[in-house]
């Protein structure tokens, strides 16, 4: 009996909750919505046969062509003058955490793909007119000047420490990367790359094996988040820069705690990371909150308990739980779209 | 600083020791006028003087005894008989500590402790024993006799009880006499102080603590034994002997017993030595005792101390520093078998281990797999197999692919394992492919250090016993005379895998360049086409293993599985962002990262379950503690990308044995 009563007790503790935010709600369905623009006017997404698909104004076109099994994701900035989209053949079959993906360029609602390179991780900088992607066997981060291929240049980073680490790269100008790499005993730091002296230094090097760096990059400031991955060595924080004078011993702390977050920064418009909620609920939770930079409060957005990360979808801010999508910021519903509206792409 | 040097290691207290024979000496009644001491140095003597003094009194004694050998049955008209005292006093300078505290008991235990050879003089084991006897007539003489002789007369005379004990442990009825002995494991401080009062009094524990004893000369003779030239018959006869007798305890007592023996003998008169490994509630002291099994601590021990054989005592060792640092598991310990970091640390790993169900009795190396379903099934199968292989660095990657291409092959379905070598053969005129595993393995004839060594002997007429040995980039140095010739697979293991790694095949130091590697490792893990559903990973494993299929729909059924047979593991598929969202970041729309992992217990922590997991990227002895949510958040992740939208969460079970 008492087995029992214990038993019961951990299942309701261990209950998948509910969430009061609203459900992204789209014309296609999710599972094979890849990317869907704020306004509604076109929507990347797959299908059965492995090709990746462009709806616009009641027109579909064929973008990519694939194979059954192949998996697309689309990235894009709040730029909005390109996307770049990852095409993963044999996506069920081979399961390699480091398998090296395609990577296409376009233009952003275009229909135009044109593969660039073999990469994981693609990211857009500068106004879109970088990409960078990492290549984990040979360990480089690769950055191709979308406008001048001649620009082109490649980072190898060092990480001697875990074979399936991929590191945080930020550009802020044409000549300047900042990335995170590991050392040999696995200690997390920040890097600064020189791309016209091809010289790089450390800015910033972390204390421990167990403790996770994440660089966000807006605008004109740098987010720096320090998140600790055991109890060993517990506590988070998240830090300011101004892009222009990186000096990591003037950062300024905007949030700290003695447990560890999960993090998953995101600092677009808001700044808003996944928070352990322990202290507060007397349980092992997890919460999207927004930090508001003037007064430092947290604010609990999400109510899931167990939230993990934040998705910017074109200026959308979505969570992903459980096989749904939670908007937490921006328009949620995409069933009602007037789509015969003319869409705005910026030039 | 100098005399505490030169103490011997058992004499920790001198006061003790003089209390000692003190007690021994009136114990056995020392009458006799001992001609041979000149001096009778004092306690607070130096010991050094002490030790100094005793060897020469011995040497001299047993040199004078010798020329009176004794047969006792010769002797007539027996009185008394009792060891020399010379002959005790070299006892006490030269036995441990350990068994003198148990001599202490009683003389019976103390004549015991000599037949099992647990007591030494200063020429060692006791093989003769210098006595001084009486006869009726008021005849007093010494004598030196065999500890036999001397054994079997004092157990007539004194404790007629141990004739029997003896016929009990001796080598035909030892194994029905341990199996009558009870070796009660304690669970508490005063559960176990009490349990080794109780040995301390036992008569049977010197017999017991000959076992361990044997087993560490054994260790000790088999290094001696290659140190010791062949010529020198007599001394490699006696190693060859300890050797054998060692052998004999190991091929006879289970692991359990003689960790359980070990650790008594080891801390017989040390509470705290004996106690540490059962109050101890890590895994670590749990296999020291023998409570745990062996592969939970070994495999990572070696991996950690960078050997391929480990001793008891680096076991100990190692044991020891993965409890007092638990830090040390985050980022060190796992050698050359390259996986997923920083890893959980040593508390939680121990946590891990004493619930997990997976029998892991090898090592693996992921980060050199490309395909991580294939890892999982390595574990899966070696879980099933109970495999046990003393794996290296350099033997895992085949171990991996060899172990999951026989799983194909068993289920014929060669056509399955795509890794092959193709070339141009001249005698057919055209291009051949030939399929190979992976890694070097003399044994195995697909090795690939095997085929292509095949490959050289069919197209350049090479001999057919040519070798080629896959080297690593760093060790490889083309200046080096053993390596100018022969047959190399050079790589570079910093940017290697198995499907990504430019490898050099070098003949002579010539460059081989018409042998091409084609193929990639892709197979469905769970069906994602009906059509194909026969072929997919999971159903080979349930038909070669005739496996129960279990679907884990939610935490019920998955607590309820586990607990149903201490063998069930559960298997599955979840996104990697989603079971370990700290580790891996999620940016965009149905980003998935598919990863395989095996869950194989469960922890309860206040109103939190955390499921004991390893993903198929973590080293195989560093378990995670993962919460459930995150689990069933990824399997949901990945259901919804799935072609037939699978729950890809299932628990595996043997049929064999079954009782439903």
């Amino acid at each position: 009996m008492n087995k029992l009563i214990i038993f019961l007790f951990i299942l309701s503790s261990n209950a998948l909750a509910n969430s009061t935010l609203p459900v992204l709600a789209t014309k296609q369905a999710t599972n094979n919505l890849r990317f869907i623009s704020s306004d509604g006017n076109f929507t990347y997404y797959q299908n059965r046969e492995g090709s990746l698909l462009l709806s616009t104004n009641y027109k579909v076109e064929e973008i990519i062509k694939g194979e059954p099994g192949t998996q697309y994701e689309v990235t894009g900035t709040r730029s909005r003058k390109k996307l770049v989209v990852t095409q993963q053949v044999s996506f069920h079959k081979f399961l390699g955490v480091r398998q090296l993906k395609a990577i296409y360029k376009l233009d952003f609602g275009g229909k135009n793909a044109q593969k660039i390179a073999m990469g994981k991780n693609p990211q857009l900088h500068l106004d879109d007119n970088w990409v960078s992607f990492y290549q984990p066997i040979t360990k480089t981060i690769q950055f191709l000047n979308l406008r001048s291929s001649a620009l082109s240049f490649q980072i190898k980073i060092s990480n001697p420490f875990n074979p399936y680490f991929v590191p945080f790269v930020v550009m802020p100008n044409n000549n300047t990367v900042i990335y995170t790499d590991l050392n040999k005993s696995g200690h997390s730091g920040v890097v600064y790359y020189d791309k016209i002296t091809k010289k790089n230094s450390v800015l910033y090097k972390g204390n421990n094996p167990a403790t996770k760096h994440e660089l966000c990059f807006s605008g004109e400031n740098l987010f720096f988040g320090e998140f600790g991955l055991n109890e060993l060595y517990s506590g988070s924080i998240i830090s300011k820069l101004k892009a222009k004078a990186l000096d990591f011993s003037k950062r300024e702390i905007l949030y700290e705690s003695r447990l560890n977050d999960i993090g998953n920064l995101h600092c677009e418009g808001s700044l808003m990371f996944v928070k352990n909620l322990f202290t507060e609920r007397k349980k092992l939770a997890y919460e999207v909150v927004e930090l508001n930079m003037l007064d430092k409060k947290i604010k609990t957005i999400s109510d899931v308990n167990f939230a993990s990360h934040i998705i910017d979808m074109d200026g959308v801010l979505l969570m992903p739980h459980l096989g749904k999508y939670y908007v937490l910021k921006g328009k949620g519903d995409f069933t009602k779209n007037d789509r015969l509206k003319k869409r705005e792409v910026k030039p | 600083m100098l005399k505490l040097k030169m103490w011997p290691r058992y004499w920790p207290n001198l006061f003790f020791k003089s209390f000692l024979v003190l007690i021994i000496f009136c114990c056995f009644g020392n009458a006799y006028a001992n001609k041979l001491s000149t001096k009778q140095p004092g306690i607070i003597e130096s010991l050094e003087l002490l030790v100094d003094l005793q060897k020469k009194q011995y040497k001299l004694l047993n040199s004078k005894v010798r020329r009176n050998p004794k047969v006792l049955s010769n002797i007539s008209k027996l009185k008394e008989i009792h060891l020399h005292p010379f002959f005790m006093r070299s006892i006490l300078f030269n036995s441990d500590e350990k068994y003198l505290n148990l001599a202490k008991k009683n003389k019976c235990l103390f004549y015991s402790l000599i037949e099992n050879d647990l007591l030494k003089t200063a020429e060692g084991r006791i093989q003769n024993v210098i006595v001084n006897f009486t006869t009726t007539d008021g005849k007093k003489e010494s004598a030196v006799l065999t500890k036999n002789d001397f054994i079997a007369q004092v157990y007539k005379l004194e404790c007629p009880n141990k004739k029997e004990t003896s016929l009990l442990f001796d080598n035909e009825n030892l194994v029905s006499t341990l199996k009558k002995i009870t070796l009660p494991v304690p669970q508490t401080k005063n559960d176990c102080e009490t349990i080794l009062e109780d040995w301390q009094r036992n008569p049977y524990t010197p017999y017991l603590c000959r076992i361990p004893e044997a087993l560490r000369l054994s260790d000790i003779a088999r290094k001696k034994l290659q140190q010791t030239e062949n010529t020198d018959f007599s001394k490699r006869r006696y190693y060859v002997e300890l050797i054998r007798k060692g052998e004999f305890f190991k091929g006879k007592i289970p692991y359990f017993e003689r960790s359980y023996l070990n650790n008594l003998c080891y801390g017989l008169s040390n509470k705290e030595k004996f106690c540490q490994p059962y109050i101890s509630d890590d895994v670590w002291s749990k296999v020291i005792s023998g409570e745990f099994p062996d592969y939970l601590l070994a495999p990572k021990c070696r991996a950690a101390m960078n050997k391929e054989v480990v001793t008891k005592a680096q076991l100990s060792s190692c044991a020891s520093k993965f409890k007092s640092e638990p830090k040390y598991c985050i980022n060190k310990g796992k050698g050359g078998f390259r996986s997923f970091s920083p890893m959980p640390d040593c508390e939680s790993i121990s946590d891990s281990l004493m619930v997990s169900q997976l029998e892991t009795n090898y090592h693996d190396c992921p980060a050199f797999i490309d395909n991580e379903g294939m890892v999982n099934v390595h574990r899966i199968i070696n879980h099933l197999k109970g495999a046990k292989v003393n794996s290296t660095p350099a033997t895992c990657v085949n171990e991996s692919n060899q172990n999951f291409a026989n799983l194909l092959f068993d289920f014929n379905y060669e056509k399955g394992w795509p890794l092959k070598l193709c070339y141009m053969d001249k005698i057919e005129d055209k291009e051949r492919c030939d399929s190979y595993i992976p890694g070097n393995n003399d044994l195995d004839k697909m090795s690939e250090s095997n085929v292509v060594a095949n490959i050289l002997h069919r197209t350049r007429g090479l001999p057919s016993n040519t070798k080629c040995e896959i080297i690593s980039k760093r060790r490889f140095n083309p200046n080096f005379l053993e390596y100018k010739t022969g047959c190399y697979i050079v790589y570079n293991p910093e940017e290697c895998t198995v499907q990504q790694c430019p490898k050099r095949i070098l003949f002579n130091l010539k460059d081989i360049e018409d042998v091409k590697y084609v193929g990639k490792q892709e197979f469905d893990y769970f069906p994602t086409d009906f059509k194909k559903e026969k072929f997919s990973l999971a159903n080979i494993l349930k038909e070669t293993y005739k496996l129960k299929d279990s679907k884990i729909r939610n935490f019920t059924e998955l607590i309820y599985f586990l607990d149903r047979k201490p063998a069930n593991i559960v298997h599955g598929i979840g996104c990697a962002e989603d079971i370990v969202p700290s580790f891996f970041s999620k940016k965009n729309f149905n980003q998935c990262t598919p990863l395989p992992f095996i869950i194989d217990g469960y922890l309860k922590e206040g109103s939190q379950v955390k499921m004991v997991t390893r993903l198929a990227i973590d080293d195989l002895h560093s378990p995670r503690q993962i919460p459930w949510n995150f689990i069933f958040n990824s399997i949901a992740s990945y259901k919804i990308l799935h072609p037939l939208d699978t729950w890809t969460l299932y628990g595996i079970q043997q049929r064999k044995g079954d009782s439903e």
